[in-house]
Parts: structure tokens; C-alpha cells; sequence
């Protein structure tokens, strides 16, 4: 399932272009919850955590918690009426802001029918889940906040020429400034291309496990926000990827067989190079982390 | 520790004939004091290399060794203080 030929979902470059497609998303999340079950800590975060120095592989789960709580202090989310989580994975931010952080309704968008029925199956009335693009998302009512962790990622597709990419980008921005409401912050997490050259930036992806997925450069997304959002903070956790990394891969080695049942070899295989080529990758600093958290522009010059 | 502990020069020897073939070149021409990225390896072939030196040593061995500016001599010496 997972060979499946990328170019299957290579769609036409026009200006309704709303990232990566369902299939595709479905392709990459819906390999099962059970396959990630066995490598994922129990928060199923498959992003980044933040670690703290001198911590080891067997707090992935704290450094996960302190990441989403990292995110919501980032966005000011803490009491909120309404947050707007896009790409919610299987839901443990959602979780986090209604259980811990008091927030009267956090709201959660993903292509992924598996997450989908993850994030209902908490049936918790101060969730909402959203099977939908967020190109599609018309909410009633503004947001607070928003948060975006690795979603970027999947808002362009792959190969296209820089001014392409910061469009796409900036739709994506453009819709978020619609959704928040005055004064509002949002927080973002993703993967950034940084000491590598654009002609290698296609290469890198073959390696990876996402289709019509491409990384943004930190310049891309400081073009494509002009005058909706100001930034007020990045940082590059580079080195929090690779530990992230690091203890996925211990942790698919440790259950390989259990994830073999699951998925098969070749699968297991192809998610341990990846994970692998991506310790590479922030070990050296070809792609960094950035963390940015930015304020809506109420009043944006013409 | 495995049962059959690897000595650094083991490591040594297995290095240096894993590059002899992976480079094609004689083992005389592999020098066990510059650093690894002077060999020219790309990402996928580092990988490979750290994947068969985890295989053949018994333990894990980060993927990312190969960056750490690393020589032949450095790195048996780093695997062994690893195993400890």
C-alpha cells in the first residue's frame, strides 16, 4: 500500500490548489492507528516534541505533553472560547486544551478518516471533528486561536518553483486571518528546508513516506505572511527532531515484529530508513524545526 | 555487551574494508585518520554503512555517526564507549 506510485495523486497546478488531497493524507495516517499505536507514545503525537537537556528516549510522552502545552502558551490559547486546531492528528492537543488548559470548545480539521473516528471516539462535547480540507473550512464563529503542528507541510505540493509555493503559502495564511478573530495569535510548528540547495530539496523527499507533501523555507513563510500576520517568535528545535526521531525508531526496533504483523516488512523498512534519513537531516541541519508564533495584523495596509 | 566483544581494532579492520568496497579502492588506500566525510559518502550510503555496522556489532548505532567528523580511529573508539 505504501509503494504505491506517488505520481498516482500528482495533480495539475491551478489556483484551487488546496494541498495535499485526502488520498493522500489517507495513504500516509490511514496505514492504521494500530501501526502507530506500536511506535507512538500515548498522546499519538507524530510531531516534534520538546525535550529538556539531559532527558532520555523514555520521556518522549513529557516531551510530547511539554510540546502541545509549548504550543498553547505560544498562541495564548489558555481559557480561550474557541480554538481551530488544523491537522489534528489523533487529537491530543484537542484534548489537552479542553482537559487542562480550560478551553470552552477546541475545534479539530484532519483528511484522515482514521483520526477522524480516533478524535469522535473521545466523545467529549467540547471537541468537534472535522473530516475536511482546510481550504473547505467555513466556521461559524471566529477563533481565539489557532494552531498548526506540521500541517504546513501538506498545504503544497511537491516541486514547485519558489513564488508558486509562497502563493500556496499564502492562502493558507489568508484563510487563517479570515478565521481569527482581532488581536489573535497563532502557533506554528514545521519542517523547514535550511542548509541544502533547492535542486536537492526533490531528492530529499523520495526518501520520505509523505506524498504530495514538500517542506516550506523559513523565507517562503515570512514572504507569504506579509501584512496578515506579524512574527513574534521563532525558534529552530532542530535538535528536538532528531531525538523525536530517535526514540520512534527505538521504539519501532523494540515492537518490529508486532509492527510487521500490522503492516508488513516492507513497510517497517521504509519507516525505519525514513526515520533514519531524518536524524540525518537535523542532525546536520539540511532541515531545521522552526517554531513560530505569530499575531494577526488587524489592520493591514492596502 | 555481546557475547563476542569487538576489540577497536576489529572495528578498524571492518571499516576499512566496508569502504574498500563501497569506494572500490584497495584497503591500503583507506586512511584511518581523516575524517569520513572526506570519502565522499552520500545520505544513503552512510545509512547503509551504519545499518551493517549495527547488524555485524550487535547493538544500535545512530545513523548519524557518520557526521560527527569522525575518523576510522575516532569512531572504533566511540562504538566501544558506547557499548560500555
Amino acid at each position: 500500500m505504501i509503494h504505491r506510485n506517488h505520481e498516482v495523486f500528482t495533480q495539475a497546478t491551478d489556483q484551487d490548489y488546496k494541498g495535499t488531497s485526502a488520498e493522500a493524507i489517507q495513504y500516509h495516517y490511514d496505514d492504521g492507528n494500530d501501526f502507530f499505536k506500536v511506535w507512538l507514545d500515548n498522546t499519538m503525537a507524530y510531531t516534534c516534541a520538546r525535550w529538556e537537556k539531559g532527558e532520555g528516549l523514555e520521556a518522549l510522552e513529557t516531551a510530547q505533553i511539554r510540546k502541545l502545552d509549548f504550543h498553547i502558551n505560544q498562541a495564548k490559547a489558555k481559557g480561550a472560547k474557541r480554538v481551530l486546531d488544523i491537522g489534528c492528528g489523533w487529537g491530543s492537543l484537542l484534548r489537552r486544551l479542553v482537559e487542562v488548559h480550560g478551553v470552552e470548545k477546541a475545534i479539530g480539521i484532519t483528511l484522515s478518516k482514521a483520526q477522524t473516528e480516533q478524535v469522535k471516539s473521545f466523545r467529549n462535547p467540547r471537541i468537534e471533528v472535522y473530516l475536511e480540507n482546510w481550504a473547505d473550512h467555513h466556521p461559524e464563529e471566529l477563533y481565539d486561536a489557532i494552531l498548526g503542528i506540521e500541517v504546513l507541510e501538506h498545504v503544497v505540493q511537491v516541486g514547485l518553483p519558489e513564488t508558486e509555493k509562497v502563493k500556496a503559502y499564502r492562502n493558507f495564511f489568508e484563510h487563517c486571518h479570515k478565521w481569527l478573530k482581532p488581536g489573535g495569535w497563532m502557533s506554528l510548528q514545521t519542517i523547514v528546508y535550511d542548509n541544502m540547495r533547492p535542486e536537492n530539496f526533490n531528492e530529499f523527499l523520495t526518501n520520505e513516506v509523505f506524498p504530495e507533501s514538500d517542506h516550506a523555507t523559513l523565507a517562503e513563510l515570512v514572504k507569504a505572511r506579509e501584512r496578515l500576520f506579524e512574527i513574534v517568535a521563532i525558534r529552530n528545535d532542530r535538535q528536538d527532531y532528531e531525538l523525536t526521531c530517535k526514540a520512534w525508531l527505538s521504539r519501532l526496533k523494540k515492537n518490529r515484529t508486532a509492527a510487521i504483523n500490522v503492516v508488513g516488512s516492507e513497510v517497517v523498512a521504509r519507516y525505519e530508513k525514513y526515520l533514519k534519513f531524518s536524524m540525518i537531516g537535523f542532525h546536520t541541519g539540511s532541515i531545521n524545526l522552526a517554531r513560530i508564533a505569530m499575531r494577526r495584523i488587524d489592520k493591514p495596509c492596502k | 555487551m555481546s557475547n563476542n566483544p569487538k576489540t577497536a581494532a576489529d572495528i578498524q579492520k571492518w571499516l576499512v574494508s566496508y569502504l574498500a568496497v563501497s569506494l572500490e579502492i584497495e584497503p591500503e588506500g583507506v586512511d584511518r585518520t581523516i575524517p569520513f566525510e572526506n570519502y565522499g559518502l552520500d545520505s544513503l550510503k552512510a545509512l547503509a554503512l551504519t545499518g551493517d555496522l549495527e547488524d555485524w556489532l550487535g547493538y544500535e548505532v545512530d545513523p548519524t555517526l557518520m557526521y560527527d567528523s569522525h575518523t576510522i580511529e575516532t569512531l572504533a573508539q566511540h562504538l566501544l564507549e558506547e557499548d560500555e
